[in-house]
């Protein structure tokens, strides 16, 4: 396998100014990531996680305070960084004067493209993200939408073999990120690397092919979207539990006991006939909820392990 | 990967294509119309019958406008993260501020030629030469006065190294005319007098006007420091800029 990026005991702090009111912030803490040649990969964390520190270290524009990165086999340090790596910052950093296509030109031309390639690919890039429409538009007159398909437009003109896109289907309204999400799956498909920093569960479920859960500047795990069936379960906490187990499997097949928690596997069924049934059964049931397994649900078993005591019947 | 841009020559495609970025920035944000207006301003209420008085003027104006109108911008471009933008189009540091050097360098050559009717007015043949001879002298001091402005700006985040550069317009006609130095001991007096000699102000300039057009005797340090500042200062603001990490200011 042909690693696009590799990422080893990245380390980097933030140091307070000398005048700051701020301290020091320790941002990423021994991160190791791989990332295939080819792969769309999801980064999934807290606010302040480091994903979007990892981003910008992995984008050259960030010098980790120790640690290796490696593009394409290639050491990042010392050498700086290589062509073909776009970055799609979560803020507009673009220039708010300039009319749309004024600055897709104007990086077009920072690669040197002669003058009818370069129109060609800010012609292209327009229609790839759905602006031509609004081409003469000033930057400054865009919506946070557009904003944000100005941004992959621009990374897409040098054509990269890595884009690195920072919380980029954040705030899109449905049918955006739906067109956004059709994007970048177009780029993947072509065979560019993307690592999707994003606190949008659905797109990244849909996306990626590896969820990297990102916690404390480190990858805490790493989640296969695959394997999240979507089923649906209801977790009980119950009194003598191993008893309830017994006599609730009788009716709900597939009743597992997790600690003090019972798992009792839905189906299309209604959380409501299971509690009917602990009812019957004589099952004391102190609290419960219903569990979906998906991605939301998996990160929060990994950030926030459930409450013993769940909350209120549903 | 289609190449290093570490190892690249230096395109003047792309330090012509930032340069033009930041003049369309000043013409559409209105800050040119601003700043030329300031410059002009003063010559509608300053009466001055020497010619070396007017160009000495001319001059304090146009540094002046020059500083209001750049510095800022200067610092929006490396701290408001379009820098790092650029950066990941293959653009390079030094790149960035040549092309910021060249658009400041129009400007300045446009509020010069604007206010130069009025600053030239009542010039005869016989001055001709020392006039053009000032002129040069001016546009070596824009020129490194922007390249100090660029080093500022590598130093000091955000439009604080505008408010910075003002001290240094101020500071050597304010100790010159005061004991303030006098008081101080001889190393720290001869130090913070160095410093200010080696920054290139109106001061170098009026020294030299007045040694072209009143014969008044060459002054020993400012031709030296207006003819080295451009290019110390910018390769110093370069080396400074290619040390800084791109996303650092917006990280943090």
């Amino acid at each position: 396998m042909t690693l696009a990026l590799r990422a080893r005991s990245l380390m980097k702090r933030y140091r307070a100014g000398f005048a700051s009111a701020q301290s020091s912030i320790d941002a990423l803490r021994g991160l190791d990531l791989d990332v295939a040649d080819g792969e769309l990969l999801g980064l999934l964390g807290p606010n302040g996680a480091g994903k979007s520190t990892f981003l910008l270290c992995a984008a050259g524009l960030l010098v980790p305070d120790s640690g290796t990165l490696e593009w394409f086999g290639r050491p990042a340090w010392p050498g700086g960084r290589p062509a073909g790596i776009a970055y799609v910052p979560e803020r507009s950093f673009y220039h708010r004067f300039l009319t749309v296509r004024e600055a897709l030109e104007f990086y077009a031309t920072l690669h040197e493209l002669p003058g009818r390639e370069r129109a060609a690919r800010v012609r292209a890039a327009l229609e790839r993200v759905g602006m031509i429409e609004h081409a003469e538009k000033r930057i400054s007159q865009l919506s946070r939408g557009m904003l944000q398909r100005l941004g992959i437009a621009q990374a897409v003109i040098g054509r990269p073999r890595i884009i690195l896109l920072d919380e980029t289907l954040s705030g899109l309204d449905p049918l955006a990120a739906r067109d956004a999400r059709a994007l970048l799956r177009a780029l993947r498909d072509e065979g560019t690397t993307i690592i999707l920093s994003s606190h949008d569960l659905l797109s990244l479920e849909h996306l990626a092919s590896r969820i990297v859960v990102m916690r404390n500047g480190q990858a805490h795990a790493t989640l296969d979207p695959a394997s999240f069936t979507g089923a649906r379960s209801l977790v009980l906490g119950v009194e003598a539990a191993p008893l309830a187990a017994r006599l609730l499997g009788t009716r709900w097949p597939g009743t597992r006991l997790d600690g003090e928690e019972l798992h009792v596997p839905l189906g299309d069924a209604p959380a409501e006939h299971v509690l009917g049934d602990c009812r019957d059964l004589g099952v004391v049931v102190r609290a419960s909820r219903v569990r979906r397994d998906d991605l939301e649900q998996r990160f929060f078993d990994l950030i926030q392990p459930p409450a013993r005591v769940a909350e209120p019947n549903p | 990967m289609t190449g290093d841009p570490s190892t690249q020559a230096l395109s003047f495609v792309r330090v012509r294509a930032v340069a033009v970025v930041r003049l369309r920035r000043l013409v559409r944000t209105r800050r040119l119309a601003l700043a030329t207006l300031m410059t002009m301003l003063p010559w509608l209420i300053v009466e001055q019958e020497l010619l070396v008085a007017r160009i000495s003027a001319l001059t304090e104006f146009t540094v002046v406008g020059l500083t209001v109108l750049v510095a800022g911008a200067v610092a929006e471009d490396l701290d408001g993260g379009q820098y790092a933008i650029s950066l990941t189009h293959d653009c390079r540091p030094v790149e960035l501020l040549a092309g910021e050097l060249a658009a400041a360098l129009a400007v300045a050559f446009l509020l010069v030629a604007l206010q130069l009717p009025v600053a030239l007015r009542g010039a005869v043949a016989s001055n001709v030469a020392a006039v053009m001879l000032c002129l040069a002298w001016l546009a070596a001091l824009l020129a490194g006065w922007i390249s100090l402005m660029l080093l500022f700006a590598t130093v000091i985040e955000g439009v604080g190294n505008a408010v910075a550069m003002i001290p240094l317009l101020i500071l050597p006609s304010l100790l010159s005319a005061t004991t303030v130095l006098d008081r101080l001991p001889s190393l720290a007096a001869g130090l913070i007098r160095l410093v200010l000699d080696l920054a290139p102000t109106p001061r170098h300039a009026a020294a030299l006007y007045q040694s072209l057009l009143l014969g008044a005797p060459l002054p020993r340090i400012a031709p030296l420091v207006l003819a080295a500042a451009p290019v110390a200062y910018f390769a110093l603001a370069a080396l400074r800029l290619s040390r800084m990490q791109p996303a650092g200011r917006v990280a943090a």
